[in-house]
């Protein structure tokens, strides 16, 4: 009798729960977000965010707060996010490859990939080889002549160390079977700043770079799958016959553990923003690809990202 | 280009660009004037702002942000010995012992002034001369970065005239402390465990540490007298005087101006050394062996110089798409933002007129600059009437909130109270902080340098070609020699009283805890290098390793050099000056040190208002003591911390812990 009564006011009590579960997702967001950015002002990152601070705050009536927290190449940030609360209240922006590398990197990280639920990706950088306008290597089959004759010979600049550039580089050498000098920079600014001088023979860049000094610089080769639709004439690696595909992409995420309705709303609010055509065309002018990716895709993605680079660090680290 | 620029002025005539430009002056005095708050926080905090306006007077609004807070950061610096941003550092030489002197007004107005000048000229440069000098800032390469973070460190050399050493001691400290967090080779270095300090120890945090806490517990020890001298001077009186010194070093104004462009130029160099060097170049110019003892020209080679820097490092960015500084950089999202895109197509094509607009602006908002100061100046002052029993807490909330809020992050409360109390014994043994945070400044500029061009040794051949192969690292090679023994050769060839950057402070015979200072030190140094040494023994990536092990050699053999000579010197200064003076002191630590440590689980609000209460009490303790105080302590405490609290959240968007269990 007894036992059948707390089994009944626990079912009632369950069902009064439903509604109270729905309702905390279905008001989401409640208070005022904070947006961490895990760089610095004034980056790529921030820019992103500062455009859809605007649209997310008409979209859910809140505030968005942006706060930065650069430091160890975003890590920072994600191991500060891993203990935060799991409601929503604070979300983050992430970049691959950095979240799958910078724990297989170095022990010390604080967190790993699966202390994050990326709730959309947004934006795709791919990655392009690029020397200067009179350097004397019209092609890419000529910088890699070089190369394999006298290993160790040019010096390529990139932004960071086991960041996207680093990967892209050490995927080139093993591909292609040479060997160049990879010199890391603090950025991807002071990386194009020193190659524009002749610092460096050659530079690992970002899309948006390689568009916005187009006539200074004579791009190699592309890192994309398919050729990139901004440069349509410029070849890939893919096309020379070198499996070097890699890109950067950019999305946001919250801690692993954060109500699925949260997670959903997040995706699609910040989806919908990703498939403006005003934002994608922005986006496009700027030179980067504007990425669709949900909850689904991005997880699909991270999964086959992650042997790729397991085997790549373990290898070469 | 000069029709242009003309062009550009007479469409900036109008009421609306106007009163964006003082809107965004006053906006920038206010985030460069609070230490913490910086000006690419203000910057970023307004685009999004300027997405609904049209790209004109978006870029006014934010260009004036920019100019504005180049002149804020003096403020501090010489109202509270307080760096408002690191540019400033140059300031307080001068700026504080004015203050000292009661000629506030006169170093306020000297400095609004002086960063008017800096940024017309820096911004006539810019729009009549930016494309030729764009490709000098391609100049600066891996090697020839690491050259300029070398001359920047035999600034030392005149920075602490007073003993060499300690100011070598300081930098080699620095240089140490640059190095915790992530090399250029990716692993984590010296990050005693902690996963918050991956990222380096942000430049603001220590520099509220070394330059502002110690500055309050010099004051609290005190029983919160003596700070300013007494204002004697009337506003006319004062004015006459700024300009006679204008007027009287036309020289001064021009060098410092063209320092500050010609650094603002140089990626990555960054205009926090600005004005250290042109304050440098004013010493050595000076024949009165007065500087830093309080001259306006101080604080004039400082002010003009860093805010020319801003237009210098404007010239990569609109030219290039390169940004010289972090506030430049997110200039560039806005360009891009507003489809404007960098290149020399700017200066010519058909979005010219915008940039010549904006050149127009800018040139605008430095006059505004000069208004807002030189008026301002008369209100400014009156901070130093606030009776410090209120002063010192809103100081150090204002602290707290500064490096709380450069990335929301306690541990950085934490480390700039550590560096507080570092600083204020360090002080107390005639250590002046200043090349400690020339060494934290020129760490990462020096290390990467290093690194890239060791890495570019597996290419070329020599060292010689690597490090000495262009001709600007040639020429900056010989200026580093000529400046590191400038005072060597100064005091043979020239018979005239080498100036000093420190002060020396005056304490009493007779006081309590007596230390030999150079022992002290020299002992500190080598227990610093030898932990350092066992936190990364560990580490065996070559770029990461190499400028770790430089600098521990050149700590250790520096430390052991200074207690040899402490045996040989037998000096001995005191600590503290009487018993009451200790007993203040660790009070006043004590219960800061209980503020940061409940901030996160008491929230702001409640923690503060106890920290304001005591140090109230504390200070009124001389005075007669009645209820009535106590009331008069809880009002005012309350106050202020809404206020602080209100202020930062509303006004500034920076939200600071709340109560964790409501």
């Amino acid at each position: 009798m007894y036992l059948k009564g707390i089994r009944f006011s626990v079912f009632v009590l369950a069902l009064l729960l439903i509604p109270v579960g729905m309702a905390f997702s279905e008001e989401y967001p409640k208070r005022p977000v904070t947006y961490i950015i895990p760089f610095s002002p004034g980056g790529q990152s921030d820019l992103e965010a500062r455009r859809q601070q605007p649209i997310l705050e008409k979209m859910w009536g809140k505030k968005v707060i942006i706060q930065y927290k650069p430091g160890g190449g975003g890590a920072l940030a994600w191991s500060f996010l891993k203990r935060q609360k799991k409601d929503g209240s604070l979300i983050c922006g992430v970049n691959l490859p950095h979240i799958i590398l910078q724990p297989l990197a170095r022990e010390n990280a604080g967190f790993s990939v699966t202390d994050l639920k990326i709730a959309a990706l947004f934006q795709e950088t791919p990655i392009g080889l690029a020397v200067h306008k009179d350097s004397p290597f019209q092609s890419l089959e000529q910088f890699i002549a070089v190369l394999k004759d006298k290993p160790k010979s040019l010096t390529i600049a990139g932004s960071g160390s086991w960041s996207g550039h680093h990967i892209t580089h050490l995927l080139f050498q093993e591909k292609t079977k040479t060997e160049a000098v990879y010199i890391p920079f603090k950025g991807a600014a002071p990386s194009v700043a020193a190659f524009l001088g002749k610092h460096t023979n050659a530079i690992w860049a970002n899309s948006n770079d390689l568009l916005q000094h187009k006539d200074k610089i004579r791009i190699l080769a592309m890192a994309t799958a398919m050729p990139y639709e901004t440069f349509v004439n410029i070849p890939t690696f893919k096309g020379h016959g070198y499996d070097v595909v890699f890109s950067i992409y950019r999305g946001i995420a919250v801690p692993a553990g954060t109500d699925d309705g949260i997670v959903k709303k997040l995706e699609s609010a910040f989806l919908d923003i990703a498939k403006d055509p005003r934002v994608q065309k922005q986006m496009k002018a700027e030179g980067f690809i504007p990425a669709v990716m949900g909850i689904k895709e991005s997880e699909a993605y991270v999964t086959s990202l992650q042997p790729v680079l397991q085997e790549i660090v373990v290898r070469l680290k | 280009m000069f029709s242009q620029l003309l062009g550009g002025i007479s469409s900036y005539f109008t009421f609306y660009n106007i009163l964006l430009t003082f809107g965004g002056v006053f906006l920038g005095i206010c985030f460069g004037g609070i230490p913490g708050l910086t000006a690419t926080m203000g910057l970023a905090l307004l685009v999004p702002l300027t997405f609904t306006m049209s790209p004109e007077a978006g870029l006014i609004l934010l260009g004036g942000l920019y100019v504005g807070a180049m002149y804020g950061d003096a403020i501090p610096a010489i109202l509270i010995n307080t760096p408002g941003s690191p540019a400033a550092i140059a300031t307080t030489f001068d700026g504080y012992p004015l203050t000292q002197k009661g000629k506030a007004q006169q170093a306020l107005m000297a400095a609004a002034i002086a960063s008017a000048l800096g940024s017309l000229l820096g911004n006539t440069v810019l729009a009549l001369a930016a494309p030729p000098f764009a490709s000098f800032a391609l100049l600066f390469g891996p090697a020839e970065n690491f050259w300029l973070g070398i001359l920047g460190l035999t600034l030392i050399s005149s920075l602490s005239a007073t003993s060499l050493l300690k100011g070598l001691l300081g930098s080699a400290f620095g240089l140490l402390i640059s190095c915790i967090g992530m090399g250029p080779g990716g692993s984590i270095r010296l990050s005693f465990g902690l996963e918050s300090l991956q990222g380096a120890i942000p430049l603001i945090v220590s520099l509220i540490g070394f330059f502002c806490l110690p500055e309050v517990l010099q004051t609290l020890g005190a029983g919160g007298a003596g700070k300013a001298g007494q204002i004697r001077s009337s506003w006319k009186g004062a004015v006459s005087e700024v300009l006679r010194t204008f007027i009287a070093k036309p020289l001064l104004v021009v060098r410092s101006a063209v320092i500050g462009t010609v650094v603002g130029f140089a990626p990555g160099a960054g205009g926090n050394i600005a004005g250290m060097v042109s304050y440098n170049e004013a010493c050595r110019f000076d024949r009165s062996g007065q500087m830093g003892k309080g001259k306006i020209e101080g604080v004039i080679a400082s002010e003009t110089s860093n805010s020319a820097m801003a237009p210098g490092s404007l010239i990569p960015l609109l030219t290039l798409g390169i940004p010289g500084s972090p506030p430049a950089a997110v200039l560039i999202g806005a360009l891009m933002l507003h489809s404007l895109r960098p290149g020399y197509e700017l200066f010519s094509g058909p979005q010219s007129n915008i940039i010549y607009l904006f050149i127009a602006s800018l040139m605008g908002a430095a006059l505004a600059v000069a208004c807002v100061g030189v008026l301002g100046s008369s209100v400014l002052k009156y901070i130093l009437r606030v009776p410090a029993a209120i002063l010192m807490p809103a100081i150090v909330l204002m602290s707290v909130v500064g490096s709380y809020a450069i990335q929301y992050n306690l541990l950085d409360v934490k480390i700039m109270f550590l560096f507080g109390i570092v600083g204020f014994f360090a002080r107390r043994l005639y250590f002046h902080p200043a090349p400690i945070v020339l060494g934290l400044i020129l760490g990462p500029l020096i290390e990467e340098g290093l690194v890239q061009s060791a890495l570019k040794l597996e290419t070329e051949a020599s060292l010689i070609s690597v490090f000495l192969g262009s001709t600007l690292s040639r020429v900056l090679c010989t200026i580093c020699l000529a400046s590191a023994f400038w005072p060597f050769l100064a005091k043979l060839f020239l018979k005239r009283n080498s100036s000093s950057g420190t002060e020396k402070q005056t304490i009493k015979s007779g006081g309590t805890v007596p230390v030999n200072p150079d022992l002290a030190l020299g002992c500190f140094g080598v227990m610093m290098a030898s932990t350092f040494y066992f936190m990364t023994k560990h580490i065996t990536v070559f770029e990461d390793m190499l400028f770790v092990r430089i600098s521990l050699l050149v700590l250790t053999a520096l430390s052991l050099f200074s207690v040899v000579i402490s045996f040989k010197k037998k000096e001995k200064v005191y600590i503290f000056n009487d018993k009451n003076e200790y007993k203040t002191i660790f009070t006043s630590l004590f219960i800061i040190g209980l503020m940061i440590y409940f901030l996160d689980f008491l929230g702001f609000i409640i923690t503060s208002l106890f920290f304001n209460f005591f140090i109230y009490i504390m200070l009124s303790k001389k005075t007669k003591k009645n209820p009535f105080t106590y009331v008069k302590a809880g009002v005012v405490s309350i106050l202020l911390s809404c206020a602080v609290f209100y202020c930062f959240q509303y006004f500034f968007e920076v939200y600071l812990p709340t109560m964790k269990f409501f």
